[in-house]
């Protein structure tokens, strides 16, 4: 699964999730400034990210998570390591 | 179902207001209610989940009150003994494990005790999730005592059992069910109970939710067929009785039989549960006969099943949709309702193709496909409780029975109602006596005025309220008792009696029952009303009743919407009927 892939998943799931239909909007949603971003959302997207990727995110790493431009680069390297 | 599909359905927007479900459980159940709601709309029911609060079961609990219409108690181990607990102050001390277990056994039936009384206070259904994951591992200096507190798991399921078994409103998950395709290390999450506040996987949060909606939605109940019809030669026996001949059929428990007395044991159980059984088949009825009705020869072919457990026997030369039709229409069930089975593809055919709504199963040429076969007649068959009604269904249907050969005997119709000696009492439904009438109410299709189904929240709401009532009417005859076969609900409004609608068990049809329970119901209103008004709805199901108010004198007066609203002044002027009624007098609200 290449990056553009990994991206068009994620933003189905950030669309579901925080109810968004714009794409530039979810490819710049920032927990930080978005009231949608709370802490339910949040799990859900962890767990819809694990789910969909098949792969587990360490607490470290849910705690990284707090922009789509950082879903996308966790999730990628977490989807790298698990075809090595 | 994936967590992502489960979130947009739940999200799916759905017309008029959602019923409510709530949780009640001390860990954070957000995901838990997604997954209930996605469920429930998938299943087109408008369903919107809350839960009592985060850590606060017992306060709900002790609270004893509820506006919702289901709910779910999700309980573990630590619920039953909060010294298990991450979350609580208790040291994890040797001695306080000790008294942990020494004190076990009042512990688990105090807490059920205080959910016994909640349910009385909260009558509505309920699905209890017992608790599925042992203690947490509290690695204690002691594999024995360590290995009596994992004993707690299976005595406090045992318990929940034992407690809410016989409560109508009430099924416990059997999560050995539930989260069959999910091995143990998959069930638990201890990473989800510190990040989610939930100790359990998304997948074993799915199984549950899916179990959860199908149990309070009543699926099983509504989708259990009602009639199972077996083909007889080579499937209830091997052999072919008018070829071979009567000597020479068998269902010995042997291996070349082994399917035919599988599938007796296992139709004799169905019978036990309520499931009509019958039989269709291309044979003479004197051959038939002259097994099912000797002990001696029943023995002999070794023979489980025998006359009496079959509600109708049919045995003619037509084809055996015909022969179905038939058997349908004498015990007044619906085609759709039907189980055959048969070992001859012409006969599944030629079924499936006249009445595609029948359910045709093909019998097993081995014992190798027996077990596929029984799990899939199981299935159409599922229950999620029995209720006294099922395990009585089968003498109904005797009585039944009995009472169509004594028509024959009567020259007219007057003449045999007039000697069935017909007793109805009536009675007043309030809160003791609601759990049948309630289940009449809602599994009733073919007379019911109005095709309403209601909640139990609905139901209750419709009991307590000022001037409505409910009512119903148990049968008796020379037979026997029929048990509730009626119930209305009816309200006054100014001078004029409501009929909100009126219920009929298809058992008794053309008994004149509905006469003498209407009769009696406008009578308890003869000083404060002056008319009755009453509607009807056309359902898929409900043609029995349509000339209900016209054969009881009633003018139609308006139509709207598919609804019709009829009138009659009071007194009425009824058709004869042949029930003598017995009631108390009634409760005036």
């Amino acid at each position: 699964m290449n990056r553009t892939e990994i991206k068009q998943q994620l933003i189905e799931i950030f669309s579901v999730i925080f109810d968004l239909t714009d794409q530039g909007e979810i490819e710049r949603l920032e927990a930080a400034h978005s009231e949608k971003w709370d802490s339910l959302n949040h799990l859900n997207l962890m767990t819809a990210i694990e789910q969909k990727f098949e792969i587990e995110l360490t607490p470290d790493e849910m705690d990284l998570i707090h922009s789509f431009d950082l879903a996308l680069s966790v999730t990628q390297e977490k989807v790298q390591e698990k075809l090595v | 179902m994936q967590f992502l599909e489960a979130l947009k359905y739940s999200k799916l927007k759905m017309a008029g207001s959602a019923r409510q479900v709530m949780v009640l459980a001390n860990y954070e159940m957000d995901q838990l209610k997604t997954y209930v709601e996605a469920y429930a709309k998938q299943a087109d029911l408008h369903w919107k989940a809350e839960q009592c609060g985060y850590g606060n079961l017992m306060t709900a609990l002790m609270a004893g009150q509820t506006k919702a219409d289901y709910q779910i108690i999700f309980l573990f181990l630590e619920d039953f003994f909060p010294a298990l607990s991450y979350r609580t102050q208790a040291q994890w001390t040797h001695v306080l494990l000790e008294d942990l277990h020494a004190e076990s056994e009042t512990a688990v039936k105090k807490f059920c005790k205080t959910i016994q009384n909640y349910l009385k206070k909260c009558p509505i259904k309920t699905v209890i999730v017992p608790p599925i994951l042992n203690a947490p591992p509290l690695w204690p200096n002691a594999p024995v005592l360590m290995n009596d507190i994992q004993n707690l798991l299976p005595y406090v399921q045992a318990q929940l059992w034992a407690h809410f078994k016989s409560d109508d409103l009430v099924e416990i998950l059997d999560l050995n069910q539930s989260l069959s395709a999910l091995s143990p290390d998959q069930v638990r999450d201890s990473k989800a109970l510190f990040h989610k506040g939930f100790p359990m996987s998304i997948e074993a949060i799915d199984c549950i939710a899916a179990d959860c909606i199908r149990s309070l939605s009543g699926a099983f109940q509504a989708a259990a067929k009602k009639l199972l019809v077996t083909d007889l030669d080579q499937v209830l026996w091997r052999g072919v009785i008018g070829e071979d001949g009567i000597d020479q059929i068998s269902a010995h428990p042997d291996r070349e039989n082994h399917c035919h007395h599988v599938f007796q044991k296992f139709l004799k159980l169905l019978v036990s549960e309520g499931t009509l059984l019958a039989a269709a088949s291309k044979n003479n009825a004197e051959d038939v006969s002259a097994l099912l009705d000797q002990p001696s020869q029943l023995k002999k072919a070794g023979m489980i099943l025998a006359r009496n457990d079959f509600a109708e026997i049919s045995c003619q030369w037509t084809e055996k949709s015909k022969q179905i039709q038939a058997i349908c229409r004498r015990l007044n069930i619906l085609p759709q309702d039907v189980v055959f089975v048969d070992d001859n593809p012409m006969e599944l055919w030629e079924v499936s193709h006249h009445l595609p709504e029948v359910s045709c199963v093909a019998f097993p040429k081995s014992s190798s496909q027996l077990d596929t076969f029984l799990k899939e007649l199981r299935s159409y068959f599922i229950k999620s409780k029995l209720t006294e009604e099922d395990k009585k269904r089968s003498r109904f249907y005797e009585q039944k029975k009995k009472a169509e050969a004594f028509k024959l005997e009567h020259a007219n119709l007057d003449d045999y109602l007039g000697s069935l000696q017909m007793t109805a009492s009536i009675e007043q439904v309030t809160d003791s006596n609601q759990e049948r009438p309630f289940q009449l109410y809602n599994k009733t299709n073919q007379f019911n005025l109005t095709g309403e189904r209601l909640s139990q929240a609905e139901w209750r709401q419709f009991l307590e309220a000022p001037n409505r009532y409910i009512f119903t009417a148990d049968l008796n005859d020379q037979f026997g008792d029929h048990g509730i076969v009626a119930v209305a609900l009816v309200y006054l409004k100014e001078q004029t009696v409501i009929l909100h609608n009126l219920v009929l068990s298809c058992r008794v049809f053309n008994r004149t029952v509905e006469t003498a329970f209407l009769e009696w119901i406008a009578a308890q209103f003869k000083e404060e009303a002056v008319t009755v008004k009453g509607r009807l709805r056309h359902t898929a199901k409900n043609e029995p009743c349509r000339a209900f108010f016209s054969q009881h004198c009633f003018v139609e007066k308006k139509e709207d919407a598919n609804t019709k609203w009829f009138e009659a002044a009071l007194p009425l002027k009824l058709p004869k009927h042949f029930i003598g009624v017995q009631s108390e007098s009634l409760l005036k609200k």
